[in-house]
Parts: C-alpha cells; sequence; structure tokens
C-alpha cells in the first residue's frame, strides 16, 4: 500500500508560505552575501589582467559549462515538481519527481568530475595562474554545495517514505531543501557566464 | 497557492530558452561590446525567475523581494561594471 494518501484525504491542499521557512532564507540570504562576495573579489582582481584572465577562460568548455546549466536547471524543475506535489499532500508523487531531480542533477557531479580531470591532465591547475586559481576555487566552493545539496535530496527523499501524511514538519524539510537546492541552480546561473563566457572566442 | 506543474513547465522552458540564448550570442557571434551586458542581464533574469518562482519568493514579504531583487542587480550590475572598466 502507498504511504501516500490522496489529497483529497489531507487538509494540507495549501502551499507553505515562504515566512514559515525563515531559517533557511536566512541562510540563503547569507550565502548568496558571501558569493556576491567572491564574484567581487575575481572580477576586481580581472582589473588589469583582463587578457590573462580571457585567455584562460578560453581554455575552459564552454560547451561543458553550457551542459552543466541545463543539468541544474532541469533538476531544479524536477525538484519544484517534487516539492509541489508535497505541498498538494501527495507524498509518493513528491519521491517519485525528488528522484527524478536526484538522478538528473547527478549528471552535474559527472561532468564536473570530467571537467576537472581533462583540466588537470591538460596541466591547468590551480597553481597554473590567478584565473585557474580563482575557476578552482569558485567552482569547488559551489560543488561542495551542490554535494550538500544531493545529501538534502535524498533526506527529503527519505522524510517522503518515514511520513505517513504530509504533516507540518515534514512540509518544512521538503520546503527548505528545495529552496536550497534552487539556489545551488542559480549560483550557477551566475558562475557560468562569470568564469566561462566573459572571455568571448 | 501552490506552485502548479504548468508553471514549473512554463518558467522551466524560459530558463533553458534564455540558457541557449546567451550561449549562442557568447560563443557563436562575434562578441559586440554590449555582449557581456546582455549575457549578464539574461543571468539577472534567469536568477529572478529561480527566486520568484521555484523558491516561490513571489509569496514572500516585500522585504524579502526587494533583498534579493537587489542582491541581483549588484551581482550583475558589478560583473558587468568590472568587465566594462578592466
Amino acid at each position: 500500500m502507498s504511504p501516500g494518501r490522496s489529497p483529497s484525504d489531507l487538509a494540507v491542499d495549501r502551499a507553505v508560505p515562504v515566512s514559515a521557512t525563515p531559517s533557511i532564507w536566512a541562510f540563503i540570504a547569507a550565502d548568496c552575501f558571501s558569493f556576491a562576495i567572491f564574484f567581487a573579489v575575481f572580477m576586481s582582481e580581472r582589473l588589469g589582467k583582463a587578457s590573462l584572465f580571457d585567455e584562460s577562460a578560453r581554455r575552459l568548455d564552454a560547451r561543458l559549462g553550457l551542459l552543466n546549466t541545463l543539468i541544474l536547471i532541469c533538476s531544479s524543475g524536477l525538484v519544484a515538481a517534487g516539492v509541489a506535489a508535497a505541498q498538494k499532500g501527495d507524498l509518493s508523487e513528491a519521491r517519485r519527481w525528488l528522484w527524478r531531480g536526484v538522478i538528473v542533477g547527478g549528471g552535474f557531479g559527472v561532468v564536473k568530475i570530467v571537467e576537472y580531470s581533462s583540466k588537470v591532465l591538460h596541466g591547468l591547475t590551480p597553481l597554473t595562474n590567478d584565473f585557474f586559481m580563482f575557476y578552482y576555487a569558485l567552482t569547488g566552493v559551489h560543488f561542495l554545495h551542490y554535494l550538500i545539496g544531493l545529501a538534502v535530496l535524498f533526506v527529503l527523499i527519505r522524510k517522503t517514505r518515514s511520513a505517513t501524511i504530509a504533516d507540518s514538519n515534514t512540509l518544512l524539510w521538503i520546503n527548505s531543501g528545495g529552496i536550497y537546492w534552487h539556489m545551488v541552480d542559480l549560483l550557477w546561473v551566475f558562475l557560468f557566464p562569470m568564469l566561462y563566457l566573459l572571455g568571448g572566442r | 497557492m501552490a506552485l502548479q506543474n504548468k508553471q514549473i513547465t512554463n518558467v522551466w522552458l524560459a530558463l533553458i530558452v534564455a540558457t541557449l540564448g546567451s550561449f549562442v550570442v557568447a560563443e557563436y557571434l562575434a562578441q559586440p561590446r554590449w555582449g557581456v551586458a546582455a549575457i549578464m542581464i539574461v543571468a539577472a533574469f534567469k536568477v529572478r525567475l529561480i527566486l520568484r518562482h521555484f523558491m516561490e519568493l513571489k509569496h514572500a514579504s516585500t522585504e524579502l523581494r526587494v533583498l534579493f531583487d537587489a542582491w541581483i542587480l549588484v551581482c550583475a550590475g558589478m560583473i558587468s561594471g568590472f568587465y566594462y572598466v578592466a
């Protein structure tokens, strides 16, 4: 028997408003603030070294960066559908969407490992020059956020199993976890053009 | 009101089109002077779509919405600004 109940059985036919997840929003604000500082440091270090930075950026494979952007956008959409299903009270449906989000999102990690390996094999490491130091540092910090996000998604999937109804605690977790994953996506949306596309062709 | 699947699909489609569009401009067209500004404006709109719709910020308090709109403007503006000054 499916552990999720049909939407009509549940009184939880409403969205949990953002004001109900204040903790995650405080965290999101702090993390976004930190990344704004990272962007500022990168771009100010680039002043006076623009040709070095641009020439180095052109050695990145923008198609892999693009692929990763598309992967995270798709994964975000799938997770959003999972959160929506949970808000409507359908935990089995939520779990299916979250799994799809995890599987697609997992692709980002694979591409990143392929990309890092390829760079290292071509002798491009964090010690190569300032651009590459920033490239590895920024994408590395983002990658840590991504790994945490994946772990969070697994926790959400477990919660859709252990909860019999979409109670407020389960919804708090699912709403918050989804919001965190979307943050991983949106940070990459800024990182990708800043690192990969500014150098042009 | 809970986020509807139709809305998710529309936002997802807009994000995909915006991503592919700005990639084509960046990589395949001779990069005009305004190219980077255009790319960052598109990125800013994508981030805003994710915040407003996927993260449901449009249902949040005005303060939170304004805070993140400001963050988006600062990030995109700063990246573009530093680029053109370099």
